[in-house]
Parts: structure tokens; C-alpha cells; sequence
């Protein structure tokens, strides 16, 4: 069963304490907004902002949370004996690993948040709004999906294809014009936009679409293999999310 | 070994970070101030100690998570008993993270006492994760009247948040977010107020359902006249090999 964007952490007000007026941490405005602002690039000559300071703080908060979830959600033991490790791949003799967020990418929740639906050998493989972890230059990530995402392509029996998530990543510069997102990184000290203030830009990455082959700017997320009827579902790690039985 | 996280580079003057002398006051015989957040105004001067304290806070949560990390890998390797049972409980910590419990039980008299052993713990507050140093040993004692209305209790640990006005009143806790670059805090130099999360006033309660920050699931049993208590561990989702008597 798919999940939505509210069953996820962190996305209300009440995480982020330094959002109330006159601290003005942007963090939650920016998610609510569907923007991911990872990093601030502060700009020699531009005056600092008290609420950039702030941002920088629930930008690490939330990046520690999230890691720690995904810790507790997806950790691995070790001494697994055979019949664990089927359970856990759908295949005995698959290698189980923690995930390596550095090198793929991964939703927080092990379950529901990617599933696949099967038509012949044709697989549609659905992204459920949420967290996910992609590394950029092996450099990890929390970029949260805001609107759910499909793709299809054949696997046909006795094959495995990789998905791929497709990001885009870029500077978000501050702006006078209201109709630019960067229009509301300009100081609002007193509680109303002075766009002639400047600020600190913004590096955004957001999430594209999902892929059925690999592309510039995409990172493996998962694999569908095809054997015999059954369709299974596996993360990067080998762990496996979901399976499918056709007659 | 223990980890020594009392002492920080950026605590001598001229840097003046306050982390270590708020988190470790043993010195002064107070308690723990544990603020996660410096939170910066606009209006009021930055001081330099200030971008000092930020770093050496978001260092020390760092640390705290890749030794709570190794020790989690190294120390906890047992099979799950189901695939996301620990995913909404507290992580917990303990004095610097070496082999000592996270918390002590025991049982006699009839009652079962559980000790929150000082050190550190990762608390949740609406849903974000922060690691907050607990400074003085938090007791419970559960007895068989707790068990009256249901067989399964749960002990939850309970937080309280609060905002930190920087103050010129050198008698209330703001007092020390002055400018203290001359050694001195001089009244009417506020910059940044705190943000500061800590147990509450009654620290630990035996409640009904789990929540947000428990730490353990009590499940009793009748034995004749007895009631025998098995203890879970939420953290790891474990049993804990001693069934307690009482």
C-alpha cells in the first residue's frame, strides 16, 4: 500500500522551533513550498541574516533525524543465518549489506514507499511522496519527493533492470522580483519581504523523475528482477520491498 | 574506554564557546543546560562565541551518532523480531557511550526499580532527534497495583522544550547569553537567546500505550502468586534476559 506525503516525519511546523517570527528559520516554509534547499551560499558583501544562522541549524537537525531513522529502519545484523537472509532478499545466496548511501539511493521507509505493479513483463514501478537519500559526487542527500512518480519498462523473465532516480541540482539566487523563488531569501526582519536586502542563495536539489535506464543526473535506486512468474522488488542493498506472483 | 566529550577546542578564550561549561556543570554543583539551538535574532549583535557555540554543538551531535552508531553495530547484532519495531523509539545513550547500561532494573520488596543512569540519551521532540546529556540518575519504581488495568505497561521518558531569553538580570538563566569576550558578562550586551530541551520535571511514567521517547515495554505474567515481568528493550527491540519477580 502506497504512502502519502503526510505519513512522513518532518514536515510539520512543530519540528522546527526556530521557525517563529522573529527567528524565521526557513526550513519548514521551504519544504511546505515544496523546495529542497540543502545548503546556504553565503555571498562576501551581502549582510548576514539571523535567520540564515537558524537555517543552517535545522538544516543539520533534520539531516541528523532523518540518518538516524533510516539507521534504526534499515540496519543489518550480522551472523544471518541462510533462511534469514531469504526472508530478507527473497534469495539465500544475495549478499545483504547496510545501505551505502555514498554510492545509491534509498527511501526512508523499507516498505511501501516504492512499489511495482506487473502487466505481462511490463513493470510500472511507482515512487510514493517522501524522504529519500541520494548521494550527488558521492556526497549524501535528504531530498524529500513532494509528488508521487512512475515510470514503466519490460523485464522480461530472466532478467533484472535497474531504476534510477533523476534529480536536478543547482544555486537558487536571491532576487528582487516577487515572482522568484530566491525573492524570499531576502530579509524579513520585520516581518515583511526588503527585497533590495539580499541574502545568502540556496542549493536546491529536487527530485525529477524515476527511470528506467541510466541517464545524466540519475542514481541507481532499485532493481526489479524477473524469475520464472514472481517479480521481486529489491533496494540496492539486495533488501527486498516487495514481490509480485502472476499466473 | 570511556569517550571524553567534556572539553572542546573552542572553549578557551579568545573563542569563548559556552558547550562545555552549560552541558558539564558539574563544576558549579548545576544542572545541565542542554540548548540543541542558538537562536539568532535579527537586530542584535552577533558575538563572535556564539558562531563558536553552533559549531561545537552540531560537532558534539555528530560525534555523539557515529559513537552511538559503532556501539549500536558492535554490540546489538541480534535478529530482529520484526522488520520496523524500533523505528519510532527512543535511542538511547549512555554516560560517554562506553559499556555501561543505558539504565539499571531491579527488582526486590515487591516493586521493580528502573534507573535512567546519567549520560547521554537521544530524545525525540516532535519527531526531530536531538542528543540531550542527562545529569543525574532518573528513578521509577513500578509495583503490581501499576498492572491493575492492563497486563502491558510501557515506560516513557518525558521532554520539555523551552526558549531562553537572553537577559540583563544576572539571577535568571539568561543572564550567561551575554557577551562574555572580556571574561565578564556585561549586562546589556544580549545577542542570541537558546533553545533548550531537557527531561521534564517527572522525568519517567508508566504508561499504557507506547509514545513518542519510551524506552521500555513491561509485560506481567501471573505465577501463582507472583506477577513475573518480562522487560523490552525498544531501543533494539529486544528482551532483556532477566525476568523480574514481583
Amino acid at each position: 500500500m502506497a504512502i502519502s506525503l503526510s505519513d512522513n516525519p518532518l514536515l510539520t511546523q512543530d519540528s522546527y522551533p526556530l521557525s517563529p517570527w522573529p527567528l524565521y528559520g526557513r526550513k519548514y516554509e521551504s519544504l511546505n513550498t515544496k523546495h529542497n534547499f540543502v545548503m546556504e551560499g553565503f555571498k562576501p558583501g551581502v549582510p548576514l541574516q539571523a535567520a540564515e544562522l537558524n537555517e543552517i541549524q535545522e538544516n543539520f537537525y533534520l539531516n541528523q533525524s532523518l540518518n538516524l531513522i533510516f539507521l534504526t529502519q534499515w540496519k543489518v545484523y550480522k551472523g544471518q543465518e541462510a533462511s534469514v537472509i531469504e526472508e530478507l532478499t527473497g534469495d539465500s545466496t544475495k549478499l545483504m549489506t547496510f545501505p551505502n548511501f555514498h554510492y545509491y539511493a534509498y527511501p526512508l521507509q523499507k516498505k511501501n514507499q516504492i512499489d511495482i505493479s506487473v502487466s505481462s513483463d511490463n513493470v510500472t514501478l511507482i515512487l510514493s511522496p517522501g524522504w529519500y537519500v541520494l548521494p550527488i559526487n558521492s556526497v549524501a542527500h535528504w531530498v524529500c519527493l513532494f509528488d508521487a512518480v512512475a515510470v514503466s519498462g519490460l523485464v522480461p523473465v530472466d532478467t533484472t533492470r535497474n531504476f534510477y532516480l533523476k534529480f536536478d541540482y543547482k544555486a537558487i539566487l536571491t532576487s528582487e522580483n516577487k515572482n522568484d523563488v530566491g525573492y524570499f531569501f531576502n530579509d524579513r526582519s520585520n516581518r515583511t519581504v526588503n527585497p533590495i536586502t539580499d541574502g545568502a542563495d540556496r542549493v536546491e536539489i529536487t527530485i525529477t523523475s524515476v527511470e528506467n535506464e541510466e541517464m545524466d543526473n540519475t542514481v541507481a535506486l532499485c532493481s526489479v528482477e524477473h524469475s520464472e512468474n514472481t517479480f521481486f522488488l529489491r533496494a540496492m542493498n539486495n533488501y527486498l520491498m516487495q514481490t509480485i506472483t502472476v499466473e | 574506554m570511556a569517550i571524553d566529550n567534556t572539553s572542546f577546542p573552542l572553549s578557551i578564550a579568545p573563542y569563548k564557546s559556552r558547550i562545555s561549561g552549560l552541558i558539564f556543570p558539574g563544576l558549579a554543583g548545576d544542572a545541565a543546560k542542554n540548548y540543541p539551538y542558538v537562536a539568532f535574532k535579527p537586530g542584535f549583535p552577533l558575538q563572535a562565541s556564539e558562531l563558536n557555540e553552533m559549531q561545537e554543538m552540531l560537532i558534539l551531535q555528530t560525534n555523539l551518532n557515529t559513537t552511538f552508531i559503532a556501539r549500536f553495530f558492535s554490540q546489538n547484532n541480534e535478529e530482529p523480531t520484526s522488520e520496523n519495531s524500533i523505528a519510532s523509539y527512543t535511542l538511547y545513550g549512555n554516560g560517554y557511550l562506553d559499556e555501561t547500561p543505558g539504565f539499571t532494573i531491579t527488582s526486590s520488596g515487591g516493586t521493580i526499580e528502573i534507573v535512567l543512569n546519567i549520560g547521554w540519551i537521544c530524545l525525540l521532540y516532535n519527531g526531530m532527534r536531538y542528543w540531550i546529556y542527562n545529569e543525574f540518575n532518573r528513578e521509577i519504581t513500578v509495583s503490581r497495583s501499576d498492572f491493575s488495568s492492563s497486563s502491558t505497561k510501557f515506560i516513557k521518558l518525558n521532554t520539555s522544550l523551552q526558549y531562553i531569553p537572553c537577559s540583563s538580570d544576572e539571577n535568571v538563566e539568561g543572564w550567561i547569553l551575554n557577551d562574555n569576550s572580556d571574561n565578564t558578562f556585561e549586562s546589556g550586551t544580549c545577542g542570541a537567546n537558546r533553545i533548550k530541551l531537557r527531561l521534564a520535571d517527572t522525568p519517567i511514567t508508566v504508561t499504557n500505550s507506547a509514545q513518542e521517547n519510551s524506552l521500555l515495554k513491561l509485560e506481567a505474567t501471573t505465577d501463582g502468586s507472583f506477577f513475573q515481568v518480562e522487560v523490552t528493550d525498544l531501543s533494539v527491540n529486544r528482551i532483556l534476559d532477566t525476568t523480574y519477580q514481583i
